[in-house]
């Protein structure tokens, strides 16, 4: 059975707040307005709880320092948005500069970049730019991160559609139980690519998770608990949301310190939950 | 730490009861096996008349895919044809898997780099041209990498864990170290593996315009090489907790070069990290390797770099064979099908060419095989290295 401490979380979204969360903070000082996901395609989320302070509004390319300034403007916005929690997580949880074990997890990887191959096979001579074919490619970010960070610790991309959150979660665990230490998840998709899903829309998500299963210096925000299949209620049925938006209830969760099980594929009817259990009084 | 279940991994590792393959080389393992043993070569001719302004050999399955059935319309792409090619070689195997242990306690990890991209770019060209996709293209169920699980499912009855590992080049390996995390974690008591790639315009055009890719067939280790040439096609194995297996799954190593998106370290550091990670899991002494399949894929730097990985760790004296030379490289799908390679060589007792390696380029002093060999072979060592630096290298053993 999975047992996992959450020790930080990031969410990053273009147009909701974004979170950190520190562990050795303490809780209502350090936490943030959880987003209320009400922007195109994503699901409504209940209002923040009282109390909690919320953060600037983002610019649309999140801010990273993990890769250097001329990094930062070749990449593209999936990679940045997983720098951008990868780096917050880790800061919250006091890992920042750490080499780590990471798990990356998309549903759809860097589209984005895939789209403008596409385009450019149909523009003039059909020549490809050898730096957007090099950065197309899933575990970019996982690379260019790496790169930046001089880190040549464990790290692996995946992807399993709208179960891409649990799949990295049972990744993670598995890593973890087979070398116990603290581990990295991230999991992010960009919009919904307009060009080939045009009867969709939603926005980018990305999230990250520091993780651990061995004692830590400071305590942990929640703990995960039992990863299993489960049935997705007929009413919570949707294939509308970003493959990854299940992150965002999960931190919810985390935020609100209650016991609680979170769903994490809306879009199947078979699905995956688990258990959220608090560390720490709630608000 | 609190672990509901101690891994239960042991230096035996973990059984390969069954394989499927199909590439240039056939359609099935006994035709891939056979034709890689008698030398032929899969590479030639654009079979698939993919829109290319340049000259380079490719790898294309040598006949026509079936169909899927009507009910999974929907997921009928190239890549969802070779995996229920794959399934169908595979026969009781899997379903007699899910009776053994359970629908859920069946997982499903499989290696793709381009997923379902070709058909996408069959989509985008329709829909410059006629104003919109064609009715029958679904992104989430032809492009998306999560597409390939979901067909495999409905091909199997299998209902556990399923995702895909993409890594580039390297996860037709990575998906045999998270087999063995999710066998030895408890999470799982057999796991489906293996990786499909389809060629398409992208990779080629995109191999090409980083000058990585060669005019003819590759030439692995050769003196003269000048880069790569791409294949399709893929491999399923399946692992499981326990029983008698074709071969054994012993060891994973998986590292990152932190270095270079394309390029791997010129000593060879990570190759050699991600090398001795795997013979450390195996419970086994370089000394004791057989045989090495290396990624050899033809370009000079990374051949040579790899050269250097394999001498420091391994010695020259071992034999190292690569053979892209006779699929070309299938990207995801490649260590998949290099493991059936591995496998079969063991199984054989023989072992396989390095097409095109002759003549040898002189800097390399490593002891690459210009003929099938026939040896006791009870380890071998199988290398995968890919965009973004990552490393993978897996041991395969006889069975007990």
């Amino acid at each position: 059975m999975i047992e996992l401490d959450v020790l930080g979380v990031a969410l990053w979204t273009p147009t909701q707040t974004s979170v950190s969360v520190a562990s050795s903070l303490p809780p209502l000082a350090a936490v943030a307005d959880v987003p209320s996901m009400t922007g195109a395609g994503l699901r409504a989320a209940p209002a923040p709880a009282a109390g909690l302070r919320p953060l600037a509004p983002r610019p649309l390319r999140p801010d990273t320092e993990l890769l250097s300034v001329r990094a930062r403007g070749r990449a593209s916005l999936l990679t940045l948005m997983f720098a951008n929690v990868i780096e917050q997580a880790s800061k919250a949880a006091g890992i920042a500069g750490q080499s780590v074990p990471t798990v990356f997890g998309s549903a759809y990887g860097e589209m984005t970049t895939t789209l403008t191959l596409l385009e450019l096979q149909h523009t003039g001579d059909g020549r490809l730019s050898p730096a957007k074919f090099q950065a197309s490619v899933h575990n970019t970010a996982a690379g260019q991160i790496s790169i930046a960070q001089g880190d040549r610790s464990f790290s692996t991309s995946i992807a399993a559609g709208h179960d891409t959150l649990a799949m990295a979660l049972l990744e993670a665990a598995a890593w973890l139980q087979s070398r116990p230490g603290v581990l990295v998840l991230a999991c992010a998709d960009e919009a919904a690519p307009a060009v080939l899903l045009p009867d969709l829309s939603y926005d980018a998500v990305a999230v990250a998770l520091v993780l651990s299963n061995v004692p830590n210096s400071c305590p942990p925000l929640a703990r995960l608990r039992r990863l299993v299949q489960t049935t997705t209620p007929p009413d919570a049925l949707t294939e509308r949301e970003n493959p990854c938006a299940a992150g965002l209830p999960l931190v919810r969760a985390i935020h609100a310190a209650s016991a609680t099980t979170i769903l994490l594929n809306h879009a199947a009817h078979q699905s995956w939950q688990i258990d959220v259990l608090p560390t720490f009084p709630g608000p | 730490m609190r672990l509901a279940m101690k891994p239960e991994r042991t230096s035996e590792g973990y059984p390969i009861t069954a394989y499927a393959a199909c590439s240039a080389l056939g359609m099935t393992s006994r035709e891939v096996l056979d034709a890689l043993y008698a030398g032929h070569c899969g590479l030639g001719a654009n079979a698939l008349a993919l829109e290319l302004p340049f000259a380079t050999a490719l790898g294309a399955l040598p006949a026509a895919l079936p169909h899927l059935p009507s009910h999974l319309a929907a997921y009928d792409t190239r890549l969802a044809r070779m995996a229920m090619l794959l399934v169908h070689e595979l026969g009781s195997a899997l379903p007699d898997a899910v009776h053994r242990y359970g629908a859920q306690r069946v997982a499903i990890v499989m290696a793709s780099s381009t997923a379902g991209l070709e058909t996408s770019e069959h989509a985008f060209a329709h829909s410059l041209r006629h104003g919109r996709l064609p009715e029958t293209y679904s992104f989430a169920q032809a492009h998306s990498f999560g597409a390939l699980i979901e067909v495999l499912r409905a091909l199997s009855t299998a209902r556990g864990p399923g995702y895909v590992v993409s890594t580039a080049c390297s996860s037709g390996n990575k998906v045999f170290g998270c087999a063995e995390r999710l066998l030895a974690a408890g999470h799982a008591d057999a796991v489906l593996v293996g990786g499909i790639d389809t060629l398409c315009q992208i990779a080629v055009r995109g191999f090409h315009s980083l000058g990585i890719l060669s005019a003819a067939a590759c030439r692995p280790f050769g003196l003269g090489r000048d880069g790569t040439s791409l294949g399709e096609g893929g491999a399923l194995l399946l692992i499981e907790r326990r029983g008698p297996g074709r071969a054994r799954l012993l060891g994973v190593g998986e590292t990152c070069d932190a270095h270079h998106m394309t390029q791997p370290l010129p000593d060879g550091a990570g190759a050699i990290a991600a090398m001795s990670a795997a013979l450390a899991q195996a419970g086994i002494q370089a000394a004791d390797i057989d045989h090495v399949n290396a990624h050899g894929t033809g370009t000079p730097l990374n051949d040579e770099a790899e050269a250097i990985a394999i001498e420091a760790l391994l010695g020259c004296q071992v034999p190292v064979a690569s053979t892209k030379g006779f699929t070309g490289h299938m990207l995801g799908a490649g260590a998949s099908i290099e493991a059936v390679f591995s496998i079969a060589a063991i199984e054989r007792g023989q072992l396989p060419q390095s097409l095109g390696a002759s003549p040898l380029d002189p800097k390399l002093r490593i002891q690459i095989n210009h003929g099938v060999r026939a040896a006791r072979c009870r380890y071998v060592l199988s290398n995968a290295f890919a965009f973004g630096g990552s490393n993978a290298a897996v041991v395969f053993g006889a069975s007990t």
